[in-house]
C-alpha cells in the first residue's frame, strides 16, 4: 500500500513539473504507454538480456521505447506491439554496441563484482528457498556472462528465439536479415553457448 | 551402417521444427547411426532448455516512472521530420549502406580517373563528308599525280594543320 501511494506521489510531482504537452500528443502519449505498461515485462526481459546488467537494461529499454513513440504513428492498431517493439530495441542495442566498440569506455567481457551482485539481487520472487534463490542467481549469472560473450547479432538472434520463443520469420524481421541468415547465427550462437557452458549442461540432459 | 553426410549444420533448425519433411528425415536417419551429431543435437537441445528455464528479471524500483518521464519529456519536443525517420530506418539497412558506400566510392575514384582519361575534353567534331569530297576534287584536279587529298583527310582527322599549298 505504502508502495502504491509513493508512487502515486512520485507521478503527482512529476505531472506537477511535467513540460507542456498539447493535448492530440498528451492522448496519444497515453495510449503508448498503455501499451508499454502491458508488456514492460517482455521489453525489460529483452532489454536485460541483451544488454547484460540492470543499468544498461533499464537505459536500452529507455532508448528503444523512446525511439518507438517517436515512430508510433507507424504502428499499426492491432499488430503485436511487442514484436515491432524487439525490432526498434535490436536496432538500438546494435547500434549502441557499434558505438561503444567505436568508443570503448569499460569490459563489457568482464562484469564487475557490483554488476553481479545487481544480477542477483535483479532477479525477483522472494518466496523462493535461498539456497535455491542463490543456485538460480548463479546459474543465471553464468548464462547471462556466455550470452554476454557472443558477437551482438548472435545474442540478439538467441534472445528472441530461445527466451523470447519467436520464430524465425519473426526474427529475420525484428534483426531486418533473411531466414537463412537468422538460422545460422542462431545455431553458431547454441554451439558457443554449449562450448561455454558445458559444466551446467552435463547435469540436464 | 550407411555412412550418411553429418547434420551437425542442420541441428538447430530440426529442434526448432524448420526443416522440410525430407530433411528432418535424413537428419533422424543420420541420429540414429551418429553417436557425434546426437552428442551435439542433445547438448543443443540442453542450452535451449536452459536459456527457456532462465527466470525473468526485476527491474529496478521506480523503473516505469523513470520511463514515463523520458516520454513526457520526448512528447513536450517538437515533431520530428517525418523523412528524418524514413531516413533512419532506410540507413539502418545494411545493402543499403553498403550500396551508398560503394557508389560514393566509385565517384571519388572514378572521377579522376575519367578526367585523366580524357573523357571531359571535347570531341572533336565528326568529318563532313561533302566538305572532304569537294576537298579532294579541288585538290586532285589541281595535283592529278599526287595523292595530296588523303594526306590531307588523315591530318584534318588528327589535328595535324593542312600543308600549304604548293
Amino acid at each position: 500500500m505504502a508502495d502504491a501511494v509513493s508512487v502515486l506521489d512520485s507521478r503527482e510531482a512529476m505531472t506537477r513539473t511535467a513540460p507542456h504537452v498539447d493535448e492530440r500528443t498528451a492522448h496519444r502519449l497515453a495510449a503508448f504507454e498503455e501499451l508499454v505498461q502491458r508488456h514492460r515485462n517482455q521489453i525489460y526481459r529483452v532489454a536485460y538480456r541483451l544488454a547484460g546488467n540492470p543499468d544498461d537494461a533499464e537505459d536500452l529499454a529507455q532508448e528503444a521505447v523512446v525511439e518507438a513513440f517517436r515512430a508510433f504513428d507507424r504502428y499499426r492498431p492491432g499488430t503485436y506491439f511487442d514484436r515491432w517493439l524487439y525490432r526498434i530495441m535490436s536496432r538500438t542495442y546494435i547500434d549502441t554496441m557499434r558505438r561503444r566498440r567505436r568508443r570503448p569506455t569499460v569490459s563489457l567481457d568482464a562484469p564487475s563484482a557490483a554488476e553481479g551482485e545487481a544480477r542477483i539481487h535483479s532477479m525477483g520472487d522472494s518466496s523462493q528457498d535461498p539456497q535455491e534463490l542463490t543456485e538460480k542467481a548463479s546459474l543465471d549469472g553464468a548464462i547471462q556472462a556466455a550470452l554476454d560473450r557472443l558477437p551482438q547479432e548472435f545474442r540478439a538472434a538467441v534472445v528472441l528465439a530461445d527466451i523470447e520463443g519467436l520464430s524465425y520469420d519473426e526474427v529475420a524481421d525484428a534483426l531486418r536479415c533473411p531466414v537463412g541468415t537468422v538460422r545460422s547465427r542462431l545455431h553458431r550462437a547454441r554451439q558457443m553457448l554449449r562450448g561455454a557452458l558445458g559444466p551446467l549442461l552435463s547435469g540436464r540432459r | 551402417m550407411t555412412r550418411t553426410r553429418h547434420v551437425s549444420d542442420d541441428l538447430s533448425a530440426y529442434i526448432d521444427g524448420a526443416l522440410g519433411v525430407r530433411e528432418v528425415e535424413r537428419v533422424k536417419a543420420h541420429l540414429d547411426v551418429c553417436p557425434g551429431c546426437q552428442q551435439e543435437y542433445q547438448g543443443l537441445q540442453a542450452v535451449q532448455r536452459l536459456l527457456r528455464s532462465l527466470p525473468d528479471p526485476t527491474p529496478q524500483a521506480g523503473f516505469l516512472d523513470r520511463m514515463h518521464w523520458r516520454l513526457l519529456r520526448e512528447a513536450s519536443q517538437p515533431a520530428r521530420p517525418r523523412w528524418l525517420d524514413t531516413l533512419r530506418e532506410t540507413w539502418s539497412i545494411r545493402p543499403f549502406r553498403l550500396a551508398v558506400v560503394a557508389g560514393g566510392l566509385a565517384l571519388v575514384l572514378g572521377l579522376p580517373v575519367a578526367w585523366m582519361s580524357g573523357q571531359f575534353t571535347p570531341r572533336q567534331a565528326p568529318l563532313d563528308a561533302e566538305d572532304y569530297v569537294r576537298h579532294h576534287i579541288v585538290l586532285s584536279s589541281d595535283r592529278p599525280l599526287v595523292d595530296e587529298a588523303t594526306t590531307t583527310f588523315v591530318s584534318y582527322d588528327f589535328g595535324i594543320p593542312d600543308q600549304p599549298p604548293r
